[in-house]
């Protein structure tokens, strides 16, 4: 069985707990939505996964095997990991900066790297304009370029660090689409969002991160329920049925709940 | 947006070096035919060949080695700074290479040549101690800013405690940086470490590749970091400082050949890496081939031409950077 799993996981970063005990499994084809309040652990959640931070306690596992084991370019092949902000260094081109998505597996020109660079680029609709420095790019149309570069990878798992912040909405949809068809294709995608309304249509299953803390975790309805919500943000959400998916608007603010 | 033109750079920079390193066996003051080396008069013959092996293949020899290692190392340190403005002597290795070499100089210790290496390869003992084996970027450059200000300080500091005028003035001379009258026992000392520091280098191609969107991204595409940059210094050690040790410190070399060659690879840092070290080798042999050429009275030091050159032509280039959209 293909999973990747955080095992008790938990984070100190300057003094301060990042990640309290995470304990988490992120299954092969299902897309897992990963949301909280700013500074709630989800980026570390993610950089836990590809080592890019070390956890104090608990042990990442890939397949029951622990990560730290795994050489750095198998691991490579098999999570791919998006993060939030990306600069580019030099005017590379669009293809060019896709194609740094096929390093793990060889230098990005065999069939096969071609083939998954064409199809990465397709998926966002990159393909016209390939060969553009990505530096020329509008925000939205970049994020597109770096969200391909993770595509490429053709991973078993996409950890993708807030996606869809920079996009307008038809693109958030296009992009969404995309990761729904790339978890139906059998792999795990873990996708951090700030995006209540997507994250409870979209996603399946959700995981709710407050302070650290696993503050819920299921399906949208009881991820996102009303004392949930409360609790993790100190909001109300104004929810409906359309077209069979659940509905979920953040509405208003609720005065802060006092420490207990 | 420049055009990315068709020919590939490394054919035509190798073409390039292959025209320029026979032009600096042919060219010099004294002049030889081709005729000379098979004349009968085996005096004649002699005194070309002696020309010819003593004098001017060293020479060129170490003008391609220098240039190729300054070429090089720049578009590895570019490439791992992720800034075109990073060149050897950002992380102090010159510095120290040059005291080195200023020191040996000074206390008439074994050969100037060998305190430059040493000095090149303290610097890197240096760097890695003070920035640590898991340091950052920022830590790694700091740390070399820090010790090349401090290796130019103390190089000051022996030319102000001079022995003699003419010592001050010899080391001066030596600072300016030359690759005339080497012999072939400074290539000796200097082509091996040289070799392994171009090995070392090149090496980081894959890695620099993967650094154009940052660490993160090239951590998660199985790029170790801490080991990329283990390389590069100790590449940039290796090759700077033997480079150093014997033909002074040459400055712009490291700093404009990678940024004239960038757009040519597409923009990525790691095929930039061979291209630049042959851009290296042929731009300082064409700055040599040049002092030689307008030779009147006291020869103009290779350091000294490639700054005066370099320095306008890189102005040039920001200039037209400037109105590129």
């Amino acid at each position: 069985m293909t999973r990747l799993v955080w095992n008790g996981i938990s984070l100190d970063k300057a003094g301060r707990r990042v990640l309290d005990r995470i304990e988490l499994t992120l299954h092969a084809g299902e897309l897992l939505g990963i949301v909280g309040p700013n500074g709630a652990g989800k980026s570390a959640l993610l950089r836990c996964a590809v080592g890019l931070d070390r956890p104090n306690a608990g042990q990442m596992q890939l397949e029951d095997r622990p990560l730290v084991r795994l050489p750095a370019t198998e691991r490579a092949r098999r999570i791919a990991y998006l993060p939030q902000t990306t600069e580019a260094a030099w005017p590379i081109s669009v293809r060019a900066a896709v194609a740094l998505g096929r390093l793990p597996h060889g230098d990005g020109t065999s069939l096969r790297d071609q083939a998954a660079i064409t199809r990465a680029l397709a998926a966002v609709g990159l393909t016209d304009l390939a060969d553009r420095p990505l530096t020329t790019l509008s925000g939205g149309e970049r994020a597109l370029a770096l969200l391909a570069r993770a595509l490429a990878v053709e991973a078993d798992f996409l950890l993708f660090d807030e996606p869809l912040a920079a996009l307008d909405p038809h693109r958030q949809l296009a992009v969404i689409e995309v990761l729904v068809a790339e978890a139906a294709a059998g792999r795990g995608v873990g996708l951090v969002l700030h995006d209540l309304s997507l994250a409870a249509r979209f996603c399946p299953r959700l995981a709710l991160l407050a302070e650290g803390r696993m503050l819920a975790l299921g399906p949208p309805e009881r991820a996102l329920s009303d004392e949930k919500l409360a609790q993790a943000y100190a909001i109300q959400a104004h929810r409906d049925q359309v077209e069979g998916a659940h509905l979920l608007v953040p509405w208003r603010r609720l005065p802060p709940v006092s420490e207990s | 947006m420049r055009r990315i033109p068709r020919l590939r750079p490394e054919p035509v920079l190798l073409g390039l070096l292959v025209v320029l390193t026979l032009a600096s066996i042919s060219f010099g003051t004294t002049s030889v035919r081709p005729a000379d080396l098979f004349a009968v008069e085996s005096t004649r013959a002699a005194l070309a060949w002696s020309v010819i092996v003593e004098i001017r293949l060293p020479r060129t020899l170490l003008a391609l080695l220098t240039g190729g290692s300054l070429g090089l190392s720049g578009a590895v340190l570019q490439g791992l700074l992720r800034n075109p403005l990073a060149d050897p002597g950002i992380l102090g290795i010159s510095a120290l290479a040059s005291l080195g070499a200023v020191l040996a100089f000074y206390f008439g210790l074994w050969s100037v040549a060998a305190g430059g290496v040493t000095g090149g390869l303290l610097a890197a003992l240096l760097l890695i101690g003070l920035a640590g084996r898991r340091a950052g970027t920022l830590t790694l450059l700091l740390a070399g800013v820090a010790l090349s200000s401090f290796a130019v300080a103390l190089t000051a500091l022996a030319l102000n405690l001079a022995p003699s005028p003419l010592a001050a003035y010899e080391m001066m001379f030596w600072l300016l940086g030359s690759v005339a009258d080497r012999s072939w026992s400074h290539l000796q000392l200097a082509t091996p470490l040289i070799l392994l520091g171009w090995g070392l280098l090149l090496a980081t191609r894959r890695g620099l590749t993967a650094l154009a969107l940052g660490e993160d991204v090239a951590h998660s595409l199985g790029i170790d970091l801490p080991r990329l940059r283990l390389l590069a210094i100790t590449g940039t050690a290796c090759c700077v400082g033997a480079a150093v040790a014997v033909a002074g410190s040459i400055g712009f070399v490291g700093l404009v050949v990678p940024h004239l060659l960038r757009a040519w690879v597409g923009h990525d840092p790691g095929r930039l890496l061979i291209a630049s070290g042959l851009g290296g080798a042929a731009l300082l042999l064409a700055a040599d081939l040049a002092i030689r050429a307008v030779a009147q009275g006291p020869e103009l030091k290779l350091g000294v031409a490639t700054a005066l050159v370099g320095a306008p032509f890189f102005l040039w280039q920001v200039l037209r950077m400037r109105e590129a959209p």
